[in-house]
């Protein structure tokens, strides 16, 4: 579920940008990434891998002496980078590190975690039996022992390709990007607030496992956007020019261009400020773009079909889900243009790692085909209630000091090989609504009922992409929504959209993943319920 | 002392950075049992620090963070600070470091709370998950427990420090034909001997129960009864929207409003920091004073929130953000009351997923959840189905014709509230 975090992410522009085309191979890699690890702190210089490797093999052993049956130990240095302007002003710089490890056993059938800053010997083998204590507690509520699924063992180092570290790029670059592309939105008439921001992450990890798994991965982040606010008679309004978030360098700021796009998005404000209000109390075709789209599938895809989520085990937060066990392999949940990957591996997605926390190499698989739905996202502890063998890979925990759990990982619709271009899609609609980026969103607790509002929207009339308009919003019943996709367009047009904010689990931890999709058409649904229309 | 230990931590950081700047200091070790389908799912316990600096060089900025108090982190971090104000520009709205003000103690750590361990948690979840074998049902929830400081010292003179436990207990029953659903909470619990989950898990049993086989009603406005639960699940989001700036930049519902009357005369929100079912921090992340303060009073605006430099800006006083919400309520009233006296409406027991629709009237929407009920003549009557509903907290404070008893809800105090004409827009099948 998206957090109420006052930012968003997307993208309207050239699909070039996804295809991210690694530029070394894999031996080339290591020695580029060399240069990463030592630069990877601003506190104390990279600990080498056998100092982790010493270190974790501490932390196993702990825990294996005081009963742990499976033990794994996660060390990890998390490098955190924000930069966020208002009009001519820097609001906030924040430049963080936080090191420390986490260790997770199954002791008597039953899970304990434990976490700790202190990375010392003597600290990690107190609280990798702290770990212990902890699971043996668990195991006086136990119910269904826990069994994990079988995981090959890796020796091995994975970094995010990338092109330019984002740490090595100075502030003063950063800030006069931002402050620049401020300048430009507030050059236009009707404007009152522009902001922009810049987010990199850096995650370096190491994790042992006893299926005696050593994995080095380093993962990089980055995330630029503005948003431009026009206030006048019609109250104010917002545009935001939604760069997609992805696991890549600093590369994808240069290729973002916001210094160009900046004009626009102060036009489209002003323009959203006089518009008409949207229609209520009547059905139109929706025409979904990818930066919008992308967090409907989120919300209406991703959550339903989270295993964990469906054996109950989310009931007391974000609840359960319509998707039951029952279903799959059975259920009709779209139309058969309906085709959702799962996977951990498209190039630059938000979720694309080399391996998961429980160690397993990630991959790909259906989720949905053609509109029925044929697989979960699973973890080691929860694939073999589906009669699964094997993992999807979905575990990961958010940080050093949290559990690793099943999280959503990239969820994407399928470009239709044969479908049409936006213009072509767009000239088939008679009455209906062009909807970019992300605004409201709220589903009920078993993601059936749903409410979207978004961040631009124009009217489609006979074939012609007409006026803005604002203040629209959508309803729908999840499954019934899917039935009525009746277009996708083609690979050409297909935009790998992100999300950083999916919150989950008690306690909370956040998510971050792509639900890449071309635009799409959906049929005679109902708009304007918030804002009085009956539905 | 662990306090003096990390004021002096402070101390050597700001010796080592010179000049303007602030400190601070927060550690804090939490631990939650996690449970489903009757069994313990997750257990973890985590402990970290976290020393953020920030620095004014000619009044620019530049803030850092780490993790670890060695001489070699604290030099990195004042290095990492200085680095960034170095590159910044002067800031026009530079306020810099806080002067002291004169704090006020709240005791917020009670050491039952600190000492309470997995094995703990572990028998107040079996209790909740007897009731549920007992019932025929299926628990889920949580139990949690931690303890926590924070230090702030800063370049005027400003020197405090604060430490607080914390811990709570959910659980969510479940009917195993999924058709009925029911939670109860204590959240925000300094003092852990005052949660009684058996309590917790039998009205949550109770309403599941109720709750099964609700019939559809037609959307429309009705009457509601909200619980307290669904009264501050409603209201927090107002306290997202208390900025004086944006009203005077004209970005927000406020705008023009500050002074004016904005719902009903017996509306009365405020943020009270030592409110004795709340003991919340004593200062803000700047080392201002948090002080008991009335949003809307009787109805009327009588503060938004100003950060210094808007203050000065202005030429008000500045305020701490909105917390610890409090909504004045009729202590004389219960939630059974409330009920007693409505004819025809519905009992909402919380709410989910609250979202922003527009903030131009703070319309918001969500749904309803874990038992919606029909009341007739004073009495709660069958169950029905869970809805969405788009609402604005003002219109619902314009719409209100009786308070109960304000009560805690985790880190707000509210009543319940009988409240006219709430719009429930479309049905959700969702348990």
């Amino acid at each position: 579920m998206a957090s109420r975090v006052r930012r968003h992410g997307g993208w309207t522009g050239s699909t070039e940008f996804y295809r991210i085309r690694p530029v070394l191979n894999r031996r080339e890699f290591v020695g580029a990434s060399v240069g990463l690890a030592a630069a990877a702190g601003f506190v104390r210089p990279s600990c080498s891998g056998d100092a982790m490797r010493d270190l974790c093999e501490h932390g196993i052993d702990a825990a294996t002496s005081a009963g742990a049956t499976y033990a794994d130990i996660r060390i990890c240095r998390y490098r955190f980078q924000n930069l966020n302007t208002k009009d001519q002003r820097v609001q906030s710089i924040s430049d963080s590190e936080s090191f420390g490890f986490g260790v997770r056993v199954i002791a008597n059938e039953a899970w304990g975690f434990a976490a700790s800053d202190v990375v010392t010997k003597e600290e990690i083998a107190r609280v990798a039996r702290l770990a212990v204590d902890i699971a043996k507690a668990s195991a006086t509520a136990k119910k269904t022992p826990v069994r994990l699924v079988p995981a090959g063992k890796y020796v091995d180092r994975w970094v995010t390709p990338h092109e330019q570290d984002p740490f090595e790029v100075s502030i003063a670059k950063k800030v006069g990007l931002l402050l620049g592309v401020n300048e430009a939105i507030l050059k236009v008439k009707g404007i009152k607030t522009a902001t922009s921001f810049l987010d990199f992450e850096r995650e370096h990890r190491y994790l042992m496992n006893t299926d005696g798994s050593f994995i080095e991965q380093i993962i990089l982040r980055s995330h630029p956007g503005c948003a431009a606010t026009a206030v006048g008679d019609g109250g104010f309004e917002t545009r935001t020019y939604q760069v997609t978030p992805m696991n890549c360098g600093y590369e994808l700021i240069d290729r973002a261009r916001m210094l160009e796009k900046a004009p626009q998005i102060a036009d489209e404000a002003v323009e959203k400020l006089k518009a008409p209000k949207g229609p209520t109390g009547v059905k139109k075709d929706l025409v979904l773009l990818p930066a919008h789209l992308c967090l409907t599938i989120h919300e209406s895809v991703a959550h339903p079909t989270e295993l964990d989520r469906a054996l109950g085990w989310e009931a007391d937060y974000a609840g359960t889900t319509f998707a039951t066990l029952d279903k799959l392999g059975k259920f009709q949940y779209g139309s058969p243009l309906m085709n959702i990957v799962g996977d951990r591996t498209h190039p630059g997605l938000r979720s694309t790692v080399g391996y998961d926390d429980d160690g397993v190499k990630t991959r790909s698989w259906y989720i949905i085909k053609n509109g029925l739905f044929t697989g979960y996202q699973t973890t080691r502890d929860t694939a073999w209630y589906v009669g699964e063998e094997a993992s999807n890979a979905c575990a990961w925990a958010d940080s050093w000091g949290s559990i690793p759990f099943l999280r959503i990982p990239n969820i994407s619709l399928e470009a239709d090989p044969k479908g049409p271009d936006l213009d072509a899609l767009i000239g088939d609609t008679k009455d209906g609504i062009l909807i970019d980026g992300r605004g409201s969103y709220s589903i009920d607790q078993q993601r059936y009922n749903f409410q979207f509002g978004g961040d631009a929207f124009w009217e489609i009339k006979n074939g012609r992409k007409g006026r803005m308009l604002k203040d629209v919003t959508y309803n729908a019943i999840t499954p019934e929504f899917w039935s009525k996709l009746d277009a996708v367009c083609s690979p050409e047009f297909w935009e790998g959209h992100g999300i950083t904010n999916d919150g989950k689990g008690q306690p909370g931890q956040r998510g971050q993943q792509s639900h890449g999709c071309p635009p799409a058409r959906f049929r005679g649904i109902d708009v304007g319920g918030a804002f009085g229309g009956k539905p | 002392m662990k306090q003096d230990k990390h004021l002096e931590i402070l101390d050597r950081v700001l010796k080592l950075a010179r000049g303007e700047a602030t400190a601070t200091l927060t550690s804090s070790t939490s631990a939650l049992t996690r449970f489903g389908e009757n069994m313990i799912t997750q257990n973890v316990s985590s402990s970290r620090r976290t020393l953020t600096l920030t620095v004014w060089r000619d009044k620019k900025p530049g803030s850092a963070s780490v993790n670890d108090f060695s001489d070699e982190a604290i030099g990195g971090l004042v290095k990492r600070a200085n680095e960034i104000a170095a590159n910044v520009p002067v800031d026009p709205e530079y306020v810099g470091p806080a002067a002291p003000q004169k704090l006020d103690s709240i005791p917020a750590s009670v050491e039952a709370t600190a000492k309470f361990g997995p094995a703990e948690r572990a028998a107040m979840v079996r209790m909740a998950i007897d009731v549920a074998k007992k019932e025929g049902l299926s628990a889920s929830g949580t139990c949690s427990s931690g303890e926590g400081s924070t230090a702030i010292r800063n370049s005027a003179g400003v020197s405090a420090a604060h430490a607080w436990t914390t811990s709570g207990f959910s659980t969510t029953m479940r009917t195993p034909d999924g058709t009925g659903s029911s939670r109860a909470e204590a959240g925000s619990m300094r003092d852990v001997g005052r949660i009684e989950p058996e309590t917790l898990a039998k009205r949550a049993a109770e309403r599941a129960k109720r709750s099964k086989g609700a019939k559809e009603i037609p959307p429309g406005d009705y009457t509601v009864v909200m619980e307290p639960q669904a009264v501050a699940d409603l209201i927090s989001t107002l306290g997202w929207q208390l900025s004086a700036r944006e009203a005077d930049e004209g970005r927000s519902f406020f705008t023009g409003k500050l002074g004016q009357s904005v719902c009903a005369p017996a509306v009365t929100l405020r943020s009270v920091p030592a409110h004795p079912d709340l003991l919340g921090s004593p200062f803000d992340g700047e080392g201002m004073a948090a002080r008991e303060i009335a949003w809307i009073n009787k109805g009327v605006v009588d503060n938004l929130h100003y950060t210094r430099y808007w203050a000065a800006k202005q030429g008000k006083p500045p305020t701490t953000s909105p917390g610890n919400l409090v909504l004045d309520g009729d202590a004389s009233k219960t939630v059974a009351d409330l009920i007693r006296g409505t004819k025809r409406g519905l009992l909402l027991t919380r709410f989910w997923y609250i979202r922003m629709v527009d903030p131009k009237q703070i319309l918001v929407t969500g749904l309803t959840r874990d038992g919606t009920f029909e009341i007739e003549d004073g009495e709660v009557r069958g169950p029905v189905t869970n809805y969405r509903w788009n609402e604005s907290p003002i219109a619902v404070l314009s719409n209100v014709e009786d308070f109960s008893r304000a009560e805690k809800v985790g880190e707000m105090v509210v009543p319940g509230l009988r409240v006219k004409a709430f719009t429930l827009t479309s049905p959700s099948k969702a348990v």
